[in-house]
């Protein structure tokens, strides 16, 4: 094997609130697990292997959903801002308040599911808070919506710190996306990779949360006042306006971990070139103006938001796939990378985004999502999208944040626990998208018989996905403890 | 420019503000009562904190660190003031609207006093928090399905609601235009704590 090359970032600076970084790694392996135990046990319902009551199947969907939406986007949050601290100056106890707000949010969430009843789907999609037919009452709605916005209060005092931070480094928000480079081709304090994509992240991502927020409230208030409404229409245009642009700004922040990693492995620094800078100021836009191929099946929708999703959706996915993904591979040819579990996660991760972006642009058609959009295709996209991609590169930056001095190599129980993961979780996604394929319907508790098999076979991919994960993080949960206690 | 002096404009303001004519006028419609009296009553307070900041320099490090509790308490009256019901009161109850008087006035001075003393991140905070307030408080207004204030009509509350609305949005267009204009990427000093720090970094004795 060729010698490793490991360079260190010229700017690195203590990284302010890294136990809570640290505490954030942790109590995302347990939140994953936890999760994947919830998803485990649907999938078994469907196979007829257990028996769930139907409510109870979708208190599991609601908490399995907003929980695994929650700790990625917490998990991503971790990261970017672990890395944006080598380049701005930042404010430790705003990444503290972002932690206390989502474990408050957490326990409100799951005492409204678990003990109010709450299965709305974790897109609480208006009216259905204030519609449950008798199965929870307002309190339990209400109790999972405040959860809900205490989280968004978090992340939107993070996001606005990190943008202030920005803006201190370097003037404005413009220069921190590269602005100048972009359109004048010079610089002087060009910002790293690092930089373009926060900046392009808090942007869209703080739009977003506001929009979220604003829906959030407007259904709390029609929880108690029915005769005070919305649109709903514009209600699902604003939710899954935030809810799109959240989960993406999740794999996205996640994604920084490789722009400041994969140098330390190759010797080769990521540059922000003006493709690059030109890639994500692209997707600051497209990224808000493709949520609409959410709405396909909403006929009523204009035709113009309908052809502009579709759009979009091939447009979306393209320029950070190239800049990111393309740029991965030539970093790496003939770099003589030192494998160890990091970079073998990271690259997994890049791996699992770009292919769990296809499944996504082939349903972003209309004539296409007329058939798919109701079948088990989706969850087959995202969770390939998330499985493989968000969740092994928060491993990878877990792993390297857990390092120890001696740099060990891909070897032993961590090589088989890739393995295990890897395998498990690319068979699960696959199994989604050939039922899908079939026309198995999504979010049905109940499956029949002829839709058992896959069930089944799912299963026992998410058993392997469970045990593959678990063999990784275990080590990492004493190492990360032991790093802290130090 | 001496303290008498100083203090006539912002005084005039107040007064010109609070006499029966101009009450009459500003509260014989939703809108200029919510969008200009309410406003007006803030700046007039404002104005005249500017010219008492070093007086209460001090006494500001002590209790109003961070600007915790100015903003606090401005932010509860502005609050209450935000209720229609607090609006359609201050029209039949004397004690009230003189209460509007005192209030809205040392809502925005103690927000004048506190402002230099709060962090960046939670201007960022309260500037978003403005906008989308500014937001619901507009749905409210609109998709109320009966008067909130029996003082005023039905139109009144929609034409307010729609333009606190485009407010709003304008804010919201004028905050995030801003970050997007700056200088040319030097650090930008750090965020002062007392008023002679202020007056030091603006070169202004």
């Amino acid at each position: 094997m060729a010698e490793a090359h490991v360079t260190r970032a010229p700017t690195a600076s203590p990284c302010p609130a890294e136990a809570a970084v640290k505490i954030t790694m942790i109590l995302t392996f347990v939140v994953l697990l936890l999760m994947m135990a919830f998803g485990l046990l649907m999938r078994l319902n469907q196979a007829a292997v257990v028996q769930l009551d139907p409510t109870m199947f979708y208190r599991l969907m609601t908490a399995h959903g907003i929980g695994m939406v929650g700790i990625a986007g917490m998990s991503g949050a971790a990261i970017m801002w672990y890395f944006v601290s080598r380049h701005a100056s930042l404010t430790g106890w705003v990444f503290w308040a972002l932690l206390s707000s989502f474990l408050v949010g957490v326990v409100a969430i799951l005492a409204s599911i678990f003990i109010g009843g709450f299965a709305g789907a974790w897109t609480f999609l208006f009216p259905l808070p204030a519609m449950s037919g008798g199965v929870w009452d307002t309190g339990a709605a209400a109790l999972y919506l405040v959860g809900v916005i205490v989280i968004g209060v978090g992340f939107l005092i993070y996001l606005v710190e990190i943008g202030r931070a920005l803006i201190q480094r370097y003037g404005s928000l413009s220069n921190a996306l590269g602005w100048p480079l972009l359109f004048t081709g010079h610089q002087d304090d060009a910002p790293p990779p690092t930089v373009v994509a926060t900046a392009v992240i808090i942007v869209f991502n703080g739009i977003g949360t506001v929009v979220g927020a604003a829906a959030l409230t407007i259904s709390l208030i029609n929880l108690y006042l029915p005769s005070f409404t919305l649109d709903a229409l514009l209600a699902k245009n604003m939710i899954y306006f935030f809810g799109h642009v959240f989960i993406n700004a999740s794999i996205y922040m996640a994604v920084v971990a490789v722009y400041e990693i994969i140098p330390e492995y190759t010797g080769r620094p990521w540059k922000a070139s003006r493709p690059f800078i030109a890639a994500w100021n692209a997707v600051m836009l497209l990224v808000m103006a493709v949520y609409p191929h959410h709405l396909f099946q909403d006929g009523v929708m204009p035709a113009w938001a309908m052809v502009m999703g579709q759009i979009v959706s091939y447009a979306n996915g393209v320029p950070l796939l190239v800049v990111t993904t393309f740029s991965l591979l030539n970093y790496l040819y003939r770099s003589g990378i030192r494998w160890d579990l990091a970079s073998a996660l990271l690259v997994t991760g890049v791996f699992g985004w770009s292919v769990g972006s296809v499944p996504a642009i082939i349903d972003g058609m209309i004539s296409v999502n007329n058939v798919m959009h109701n079948t088990q295709w989706v969850p087959g996209h995202f969770h390939l999208y998330l499985l493989l991609g968000e969740v092994a590169i928060t491993l990878g930056f877990a792993a390297w944040l857990a390092r120890g001095e001696a740099g060990e190599l891909l070897s032993g129980w961590k090589s088989r626990g890739l393995i295990i993961y890897a395998i498990g979780g690319f068979g699960f996604a696959t199994v989604f998208l050939v039922s899908g394929a079939m026309s198995v319907p999504r979010r049905w508790a109940a499956h029949l018989p002829e839709w058992q098999f896959q069930d089944q076979l799912g299963s026992i991919f998410a058993v392997a996905t469970i045990l593959g994960v678990g063999i990784i993080v275990i080590p990492m949960i004493k190492r990360l403890a032991m790093t802290m206690r130090a | 420019m001496s303290e008498g002096r100083s203090l006539r404009e912002p005084l005039l303001l107040l007064a010109i503000v609070s006499i029966a004519l101009m009450r009459k006028v500003f509260e014989q419609n939703l809108v200029s009562h919510m969008l200009l009296e309410l406003p007006l009553l803030s700046v007039c307070g404002s104005v005249l904190a500017r010219r008492f900041v070093h007086v209460f320099d001090r006494l500001g490090q002590t209790v109003d660190a961070g600007g915790a509790t100015g903003v606090a308490l401005a932010l509860l009256i502005f609050a209450f003031w935000m209720l229609p019901r607090s609006i359609d009161q201050s029209l039949s109850s004397p004690l009230l609207e003189l209460g509007k008087f005192v209030t809205l006035p040392i809502a925005g001075a103690v927000l004048t006093l506190s402002w230099y003393r709060i962090p960046r991140v939670a201007i960022g905070i309260l500037k978003c928090n403005l906008v989308s307030m500014l937001l619901v408080m507009s749905w409210i207004y609109t998709v109320s399905p009966s008067r909130l204030c029996n003082s005023y009509l039905r139109g009144d509350q929609d034409l307010l609601g729609e333009i606190v609305g485009i407010l709003g949005i304008a804010l919201g267009v004028v905050f995030g235009t801003s970050v997007f204009i700056g200088s040319t990427g030097a650090e930008l000093p750090p965020k002062i704590s007392s008023k002679r720090e202020w007056d030091t970094a603006n070169d202004n004795p």
